[in-house]
């Protein structure tokens, strides 16, 4: 099929192309007024949420988490330190390390100092007790 | 065209406006029952695709308003596509029906440029025609047009290059 008509240039042809579907057939103008009817019934039920406060949900969940690790670590950490300070009281001295004699002169002392129950009682923490008569 | 659509619906999203959604609703009803009888959809199955992609769009628009014209249209195809599935497995009536872009004839005199161009499109495959009337027809952008399809931006722009090349090449042939 030859024609007459000028070869387009790009734009022109888009042009032309625009107006090709304006020759396109129309819907019914009743017919969509009916579906917008539809719509308009959907509309009033499914009305859009407007939050303001939109906070993810993974984000609560990661401070939910986070708050309760950190509880948790902390309970232990209360619990792990009274439990050391009832074991050990502190009586505001300096800690010393404890002077053990070795084996053979506990035995000279033990020997010197007389029964093993008097070596045992000047070990004793109590250094005074009224004695009772 | 489509920040006026991006106005109209975040005005229905933000402050409930239905008159808002059915401004938008009156913008793109006639233009997308087109594109569906575009698609090979018969008159009436165009109308019920059609409300059948409004009350999904509805349903979904305010999660993300970023490119509405292009997800009604991506909701649009796909209804489209789950439908001719259907009819496919079990065939109840066949419509032979066909948009006016088939209608003219070869052998018809053109009257001028707009029939001839007519004529051209005729011979374009389905795809190409739907590229057309989305980039020209509607007005949306490749990058939109690419959202709907699936498809690279760079893909669309490429491809609506190739056919306006395509059509002036014919033009120039048949002259």
């Amino acid at each position: 099929m030859t024609h007459n008509f000028p070869v387009p240039d790009e734009a022109r042809l888009e042009h032309l192309i625009n107006r090709m579907f304006v020759k396109l057939p129309v819907p019914e103008i009743i017919r969509l007024n009916r579906i917008e009817e539809r719509l308009s019934r959907q509309l009033a039920i499914n009305r859009p949420k407007h939050r303001v406060n939109k906070i993810p949900w993974w984000v609560v969940l990661l401070l939910v988490g986070g708050f309760a690790t950190a509880a948790w670590w902390a309970g232990e950490r209360f619990f792990e330190h009274s439990a050391v300070e009832m074991e050990t009281p502190d009586h505001g001295e300096e800690s010393l390390p404890p002077v053990t004699p070795s084996g053979q002169e506990a035995e000279e002392v033990i020997q010197s100092e007389g029964s093993v129950d008097e070596f045992r009682e000047k070990d004793s923490p109590v250094i005074y007790q009224r004695e009772a008569y | 065209m489509q920040d006026q659509a991006r106005e109209l619906l975040d005005r229905y999203c933000k402050q409930a406006d239905n008159a808002a959604f059915n401004s938008f609703y009156r913008a793109q009803s006639g233009k997308l029952w087109q594109f569906l009888r575009g698609r090979g959809c018969s008159e009436e199955g165009a109308y019920d695709l059609l409300a059948e992609a409004f009350l999904k769009f509805i349903q979904v628009v305010c999660k993300d308003l970023r490119a509405p014209v292009a997800l009604l249209y991506r909701i649009a195809i796909n209804l489209h596509i789950d439908q001719y599935r259907r009819d496919k497995a079990s065939p109840v009536s066949t419509d032979n029906n066909s948009v006016e872009i088939h209608v003219v004839e070869s052998s018809t005199a053109f009257n001028d440029e707009r029939d001839y161009v007519q004529y051209l499109m005729k011979s374009l495959p389905q795809d190409e025609q739907n590229l057309l009337f989305m980039r020209y027809w509607t007005g949306l952008t490749h990058k939109e047009i690419a959202g709907i399809l699936d498809m690279p931006e760079g893909t669309i722009r490429r491809q609506c290059a190739a056919i306006i090349k395509k059509l002036q090449q014919r033009w120039q042939e048949e002259s």
